[in-house]
């Protein structure tokens, strides 16, 4: 309870109300981690749905009736009867349902290092598949409908290892594709990082789509490597440095409202970060400790959806929740999204965007 | 021993080789140049002075090009002049012309010594031009240094074997450099009362250059000068005491009132057009805020100094410009120094045909363009207005210009938030989902 307690008494930063519920919830698992059915704190009851592997991707339909899960290949199961079927034989990296419910986009990496992006329809069936440039992380779709997928390639050579992360969006017959971390890699650094680079290059997508935090790994001369969590948002240029973390592995989870991103390095506790603090705090981004039990693994996945039910994975069971505040609809007008863009950009300021949003 | 009395006589050896006696010059200059020879021998300097004293012994740094004859190896000996002249604008010649070596790889390395003291890295002056380091060695060569070299040639004025002062007290001999569209001192000079005057009657009538600017022999040229080269005002009290330099030659032919007054409407028409050329400015500034000047400053290949900024003030190029720039560039360099330099220099044409109005005739060029383009992008100059099918994009247009405008001290905190207040206004009042 102590994270609930934690996140209660922040009642000016209204956005952390989702948060603490959260935090509250992996608590509970963590200490019933072995009972079937956890209760969250306002009583209502957690179901199990299937086993997964720990570090695998799931994505569940917004109508909540088909869960995609990574598991020895891409499973697709309907729900509530529990039914599954395999899309395909290689297990994908990312996941991702268009928030209509009619597509399923899914990202591979073959042994070969070349990466693919699939759609599936409903049915399972895939109506199109295009070639990734690397490496899949992550992807999303945003509340426009652009799909967008982060990666990461590596190119390693004797004298060291080119590390190139990307980020490519596609919208119907638009695609693009941008860079959003590009750095040399000192040899040591390369043969020590190449194999868990997909636990280190986290990235997290804002509710709207439109942003995004990104961990760069940067290896300067002369001195430790150490990851840069910077923030975007795709529709302008540029990016703001946030802070800088170890080479572990991290978690990253963008807060179910605009501004607020948790992440825990692998040996450290839980952390809140504000993007964008009111106005007169000592540093443009605040940072503030969460009260968070270790317990709550790097593991750990969330899908939060927009009525309040949500999907959690922890310790390799996925579980179906509901309870969590339904999402403000109007983040994604029109307004917000140039808005977040600007704001962004430094044409408005922080206040400026919280008094003029919709 | 016999050893080392070998080797010491074999590098003492090797030196004479190397080092030619200043008498020997003559065996061979007499056939190799004579009319050089001839120049010194008619000099005062034939009396005491030989090659070795100037161009020192070292013959072959001085086939190279690497024993040149400064203007402190003058100052040895004209030590009065030296000095004034090294503290004058002339002496500041290289500093205010001469780059650095980031251009050096397209660069004859020969130049090093024009702002490096030999073996030393440090550079003489930390003043750089962009012009300059945008140019080829050769045109560097003959177009830059071939005048500014004279802050460290005394034979940029005065003839290498020559002593004669006689044809440095001509004004021709500054023609060379002090002529032209970006300062046409010898032309308004030559065209005006004193130039005519000094042509028909001779210098007790018309004074020269020299009579005004360098009066007695001095080497001071800087005497009575009350601009930068930039034509940036020197501070007052500078300015004061230049200005009472100047009054004291006018009022040898002029009275103190008529001198006065003539000096009043000189700092009228400076002031004057200084105001055009701001105003030019501003016009620019602006379509630059909006991002409408093609090419814009991030299009272009960096400028040498100030990287993807516009660059509006004395190290403006004059390569890769918007056709504003271009035009504003004949403002500044060209036009502003015709009027100012013409009216100092009691030129009508030049003050007035050739400056002042061209001033004018450019300025509404500009701002014509300025008009075009604002139209053509929608905007009309000056106000936050925008056509309704601007929509978001007009708006975040105008955050931007109002953002850049603000960065570069256009408009105060306060401006800048009211300004925003009301594009934010705007679309509140039109939301759209």
């Amino acid at each position: 309870m102590q994270g609930l307690c934690y996140a209660l008494r922040m009642t000016q930063y209204r956005h952390f109300l989702p948060l603490a519920i959260l935090l509250s919830i992996f608590l509970l698992l963590s200490a019933c981690a072995e009972l079937p059915a956890p209760v969250t704190p306002a009583g209502q009851s957690l179901q199990f749905i299937t086993i997964i592997d720990p570090q695998g991707v799931f994505a569940g339909s917004p109508d909540r009736k088909l869960i995609a899960i990574g598991k020895g290949g891409l499973q697709l199961l309907e729900l509530p009867s529990g039914e599954g079927r395999r899309l395909d034989s290689q297990t994908p990296l990312a996941l991702g349902w268009r928030h209509d419910g009619t597509q399923l986009a899914a990202a591979f990496v073959a042994e070969d290092g070349k990466g693919r992006l699939v759609i599936f329809d409903r049915a399972g069936k895939a109506v199109d598949q295009s070639e990734l440039p690397g490496t899949p992380v992550d992807l999303a779709w945003s509340r426009r409908d652009d799909l967008l997928v982060a990666g990461y390639s590596l190119r390693a050579f004797s004298f060291g290892g080119s590390l190139t992360q990307w980020l490519v969006r596609v919208n119907g017959a638009e695609r693009e594709q941008s860079i959003i971390g590009d750095t040399t890699l000192k040899p040591a650094t390369t043969k020590a990082v190449r194999d868990r680079l997909s636990h280190l290059l986290k990235v997290a997508f804002s509710p709207a789509g439109d942003e995004l935090v990104v961990l760069q790994l940067h290896d300067p001369p002369q001195f430790p490597a150490y990851l840069q969590m910077t923030h975007r948002n795709w529709q302008g240029a540029g990016e703001r440095k946030l802070l800088q973390l170890p080479v572990e592995a991290v978690a990253l989870h963008w807060g179910e409202t605009e501004d607020v991103v948790a992440y825990r390095p692998g040996t450290g506790s839980w952390r809140v970060l504000l993007l964008w603090p009111p106005s007169g705090s000592p540093a443009p981004v605040t940072e503030q400790a969460a009260d968070v039990p270790e317990t709550w693994g790097v593991e750990t996945r969330l899908q939060h959806f927009d009525s309040g039910d949500y999907l959690l994975a922890v310790n390799g069971r996925l579980y179906a929740g509901s309870g969590m505040p339904p999402r403000l609809k109007q983040t994604d007008a029109e307004n917000a999204w140039l808005l977040r863009k600007w704001r962004f950009e430094g044409l408005i300021t922080p206040d400026e965007y919280r008094e003029v949003r919709p | 021993m016999s050893r080392i009395l070998i080797l010491l006589g074999g590098l003492v050896l090797g030196g004479v080789t190397q080092t030619l006696a200043a008498d020997t010059c003559l065996g061979c200059h007499e056939k190799e140049t004579p009319a050089a020879v001839a120049q010194w021998r008619g000099s005062a300097h034939a009396a005491s002075v030989g090659c070795a004293d100037c161009h020192g012994s070292n013959h072959d740094k001085i086939v190279a090009g690497t024993s040149r004859v400064e203007a402190k190896v003058c100052g040895r000996c004209h030590d009065k002049a030296y000095h004034e002249h090294v503290t004058s604008r002339h002496g500041m010649g290289l500093h205010s012309g001469w780059g650095c070596t980031r251009a050096m790889e397209k660069r004859d390395p020969r130049e090093c010594r024009f702002c490096h003291e030999e073996g030393s890295t440090l550079p003489k002056s930390t003043v750089h031009c962009a012009r300059f380091l945008m140019q080829s060695s050769e045109m560097g060569e003959i177009g830059c240094n071939r005048c500014h070299q004279v802050e460290s040639s005394c034979a940029a004025c005065h003839a290498n074997h020559l002593t004669s002062l006689e044809p440095l007290r001509r004004s021709e001999i500054c023609a060379t450099c002090h002529m032209g569209p970006d300062h046409p001192q010898w032309e308004m000079w030559q065209t005006s009362r004193h130039g005519v005057l000094n042509a028909t009657v001779g210098e007790e009538a018309g004074p020269s250059c020299q009579n005004c600017h360098m009066p007695k022999g001095s080497h001071d040229v800087s005497f009575g000068i009350t601009m930068t080269s930039g034509m940036d005002l020197l501070p007052e009290s500078t300015r004061k005491s230049r200005r009472a330099e100047m009054l004291g030659i006018c009022t040898q032919c002029h009275s103190r009132a008529f001198s006065e007054r003539e000096f009043s409407r000189n700092d009228a028409v400076r002031d004057q057009s200084t105001a055009l050329v701001a105003r030019a400015a501003e016009v620019i500034r602006t379509l630059d805020d909006r991002k409408l000047l093609e090419p814009s400053p991030e299009q272009r290949p960096a400028h040498p100094l100030g990287g993807k900024a516009l660059v509006l003030d004395n190290q403006m190029l004059y390569e890769n410009l918007s056709r504003a720039e271009r035009l504003f560039f004949k403002m500044k360099k060209y036009d502003l120094a015709k009027a100012v330099k013409g009216a100092y220099h009691q030129n009508p044409a030049y003050t007035h045909w050739y400056g002042n109005a061209e001033l004018k005739l450019t300025l509404a060029e500009i701002e014509s363009e300025a008009a075009l383009l604002n139209r053509v992008s929608g905007r009309q100059a000056g106000t936050a207005d925008r056509r309704q099918e601007d929509g978001f994009v007009g708006q975040e247009q105008r955050l931007q210009e109002l953002k850049r405008r603000f960065e570069r001290g256009g408009m105060s905190a306060e401006e800048y938030a009211a300004e925003k207040a009301r594009v934010l206004e705007r679309l509140r009042n039109e939301p759209r989902n």
